[in-house]
C-alpha cells in the first residue's frame, strides 16, 4: 500500500452497459481521512460507478488506482485495500451471518474476524442473528451485515452503495459515528452513494453529484457551509446543477 | 381523472395476456429457433417415415408398446396430476402473492391466457399422437385404438385429478433454504467451511424429492410384473443416482456462481476459491459415477429388450 497515495482515483472511466455508456470520462479523486457522498438521480449511474471502483465492472476505458494499486494491473493489491459493504440482494441466502463474515475475513487473509467488528455487530444488535440464514435476514439486517463485511480487514478505502437504506435511526446513527471515527483517526476514506441529503451534508467532507455519466459538480464542506450561511441548501444547489435556470 | 377499476373485460384481458406474453419472453429469449428447428426436424422424420420402409424393430417395439399400454397409461396418467397440479398451485401462488396481486384484476382474467396456453399444448400434444397412430395404422397395419384410448382416458384422469388437487392442496409458501443444522458457534476465526459446504448446501436447498419421486414412482410401476425384484431396486438406484448427479452438477455451478459474486471485490485469487470450493463436489460426483458404473443396469435392460422381443425381427 502506497503511504501517500490517494485511496482512489479514476481517470477518465468508461462503463458501457449494452448499449448504453452510462459513465462517461468520470475523474474522481479521495483523499485518505475524506468522506466523499455521491449523489445523483436514479439511473444516474452511482451504482455503475461504485461496481467499477470495486472491480464487480471492467471500464471500457479509463484507469482505477485504490490505494496506490491499478486495480486492472494489480487486482489483489488493490482489492486488499478495499473494503465493500455488499448490497442486501447480493447477500448469499444459504451462508449464515457469521459464515459471511468467516469467508470474507478469509478471502481477506484475516486470521479471524475483527473484533472491533464483532462489537460492533453487538452494538447495532446483529449478535443474536449470526447464526442466522441470511434468507431469513430483514432487509435493515442485512444491510447491517453488509456494512460489517465492508469493514473487515482495516480498508484504507469502504464503498457504502445506499447502505444506511433500510437501517432503524439508532443504527444508522452508530453505523455514521463508526465510519467517522475511521475517517478522523485512522485516515480510512469512505465514499458513499446515496440520496439521503442529510446524510451528505452533515457527514461527508465533499459531494459529488454525478450527472448524465460525468461528475456534474463536486462541493466541499466550507462550500456547503457557505452556500448554507446564504439561504441555500444542498437540495437547492443540486436542483440548480440538474436543471438551471433558463 | 382517478382510472378505473379493470374488474374484467377486454382490457383486464389484454393486459393479462401482455403480462404473461412479456415474462415468456424474457424467460425463453431464444425459444423460437429452438421450436423451429424441432418443427423442422419433426416434419423430415414424417417425411421419412411415410416415404421409407420401417425397420422391423419398430413394428415389434410398437406391438411391445400396445401390450404394456396399462403400466404405460398408469405413467402417463401420473405425469398429466403431477404438471396439472404444480400448474394449479402455480397459478394460484401468481394470483394471490404475486407482483399483479394487488391489482384489480379479476382472477378469470388472469387465468384466460394460461387457459387459451393449456388449450393449445393439449391440442398440440392430440395432435401428435394421432398422427402417430394414422402413420402406424397406414404404414405398419397397426391398430393402436386400443392404447390411444387407455392411454388418453388416464391422461385426462390423471389431468382432472392434478387440477382438483392443485386447488384443494395449500400453496406452497416461500420457504427458507433447507439448510444443515447449523450448530451455534462461538468461533469467530476465518473459516472457509462455509466454501467447502456451499455446493451441498445449495444441493439441498434445491432438491424436490416429492417431485423426483413423483417421476420415479410411475416408471417402476410401469415395469412388468415378470421384472424380478433386484432387477427393479438396480434400476430405482440407477435412476436416484442419475438425478442426484444432476442435481449435485446444478448446485456446484450454482455455488460458483454466487461465491464468486460475493467475494469478487476481495483479494481472494480464483485458484484458491476454486480450490476451496470444488473437491468435495467433485468428489461426491466421482462417488456417484462409481456407484452407477457398478450397478449393472446395461445387463438387466439388455434382458428387458430380449424380454419384450425389441431385438426380433
Amino acid at each position: 500500500m502506497t503511504a501517500d497515495a490517494p485511496a482512489l482515483r479514476l481517470r477518465g472511466v468508461d462503463v458501457q452497459r449494452g448499449a448504453r455508456r452510462v459513465l462517461r470520462g468520470v475523474e474522481l479523486e479521495l483523499a485518505r481521512g475524506h468522506w466523499l457522498a455521491l449523489l445523483g438521480a436514479n439511473g444516474s449511474g452511482k451504482s455503475t460507478l461504485l461496481d467499477a471502483c470495486v472491480g464487480r465492472l471492467v471500464p471500457a476505458a479509463g484507469e482505477i488506482a485504490i490505494a496506490g494499486h491499478a486495480l486492472q494491473a494489480q487486482p489483489l493489491a488493490a482489492k486488499r485495500a478495499l473494503g465493500y459493504a455488499i448490497a442486501a440482494e447480493l447477500l448469499p441466502e444459504l451462508l449464515s451471518a457469521r459464515e459471511c463474515l468467516q469467508v470474507q475475513a478469509l478471502a481477506k487473509g484475516l486470521a479471524r474476524i475483527d473484533a472491533e467488528v464483532l462489537e460492533l455487530a453487538d452494538r447495532l444488535g446483529l449478535a443474536p442473528w449470526l447464526d442466522t440464514a441470511v434468507a431469513l435476514l430483514s432487509y435493515g439486517t442485512r444491510q447491517k451485515l453488509g456494512a460489517l463485511i465492508a469493514l473487515l480487514g482495516e480498508p484504507a478505502l469502504v464503498v457504502l452503495d445506499e447502505t444506511f437504506n433500510g437501517l432503524d435511526p439508532a443504527s444508522a446513527l452508530l453505523l455514521k459515528r463508526h465510519l467517522h471515527e475511521r475517517v478522523e483517526t485512522r485516515r480510512c476514506a469512505v465514499l458513499l452513494a446515496t440520496h439521503a441529503l442529510d446524510i451528505a451534508a452533515r457527514w461527508a467532507d465533499r459531494v459529488a453529484l454525478l450527472h448524465e455519466g460525468r461528475i456534474a459538480h463536486a462541493w466541499t464542506r466550507d462550500e456547503l457551509a457557505a452556500a448554507a450561511a446564504t439561504g441555500h441548501d444542498l437540495e437547492q444547489l443540486l436542483a440548480a446543477q440538474i436543471a438551471p435556470p433558463g | 381523472m382517478p382510472a378505473a377499476p379493470l374488474h374484467d373485460g377486454a382490457a383486464a384481458l389484454a393486459l393479462a395476456t401482455r403480462c404473461a406474453h412479456a415474462g415468456r419472453r424474457r424467460r425463453q429469449p431464444l425459444a423460437r429457433v429452438p421450436l423451429s428447428l424441432m418443427l423442422a426436424l419433426g416434419a423430415v422424420a414424417t417425411a421419412a417415415l411415410l416415404a421409407g420402409v420401417w425397420p422391423a424393430q419398430l413394428r415389434a417395439a410398437l406391438v411391445v408398446l400396445d401390450r404394456m399400454r396399462w403400466p404405460l397409461a398408469l405413467l402417463v396418467g401420473a405425469v398429466a396430476w403431477s404438471r396439472l397440479r404444480a400448474l394449479r398451485q402455480g397459478l394460484r401462488h401468481a394470483h394471490e402473492r404475486g407482483w399483479l396481486a394487488a391489482a384489480p384484476i379479476a382472477r378469470h382474467a388472469l387465468l384466460a391466457h394460461w387457459r387459451r396456453s393449456l388449450l393449445r399444448h393439449g391440442l398440440g400434444a392430440c395432435g401428435l399422437v394421432l398422427a402417430v397412430a394414422t402413420l402406424c395404422a397406414l404404414r405398419c397395419a397397426l391398430d393402436l385404438r386400443a392404447l390411444l384410448t387407455t392411454v388418453g382416458i388416464a391422461c385426462a384422469l390423471g389431468a382432472g385429478g392434478g387440477w382438483r388437487h392443485g386447488a384443494a392442496a395449500v400453496p406452497a409458501a416461500p420457504m427458507p433454504p433447507r439448510l444443515r443444522s447449523a450448530a451455534v458457534t462461538t468461533a469467530f476465526v476465518a473459516d472457509g467451511a462455509p466454501l467447502r459446504r456451499w455446493a451441498f448446501a445449495c444441493w439441498l436447498a434445491a432438491a424436490q424429492p416429492r417431485r423426483e419421486a413423483q417421476l420415479l414412482a410411475p416408471m417402476l410401476l410401469a415395469l412388468p410384473a415378470s421384472t424380478g425384484f433386484a432387477s427393479g431396486l438396480r434400476l430405482l438406484a440407477a435412476l436416484v443416482v442419475l438425478v442426484a448427479a444432476q442435481g449435485l452438477l446444478r448446485a456446484t455451478t450454482t455455488a460458483i456462481g454466487q461465491a464468486a459474486g460475493f467475494l469478487r471485490s476481495t483479494p481472494l485469487p480464483a485458484t484458491r476459491l476454486a480450490w476451496q470450493l470444488l473437491p468435495r463436489p467433485l468428489l461426491a460426483q466421482g462417488g456417484l459415477a462409481a456407484a452407477l458404473w457398478l450397478l449393472p443396469c446395461a445387463l438387466w435392460l439388455g434382458a428387458a429388450c430380449r424380454r419384450y422381443g425389441m431385438g426380433r425381427a
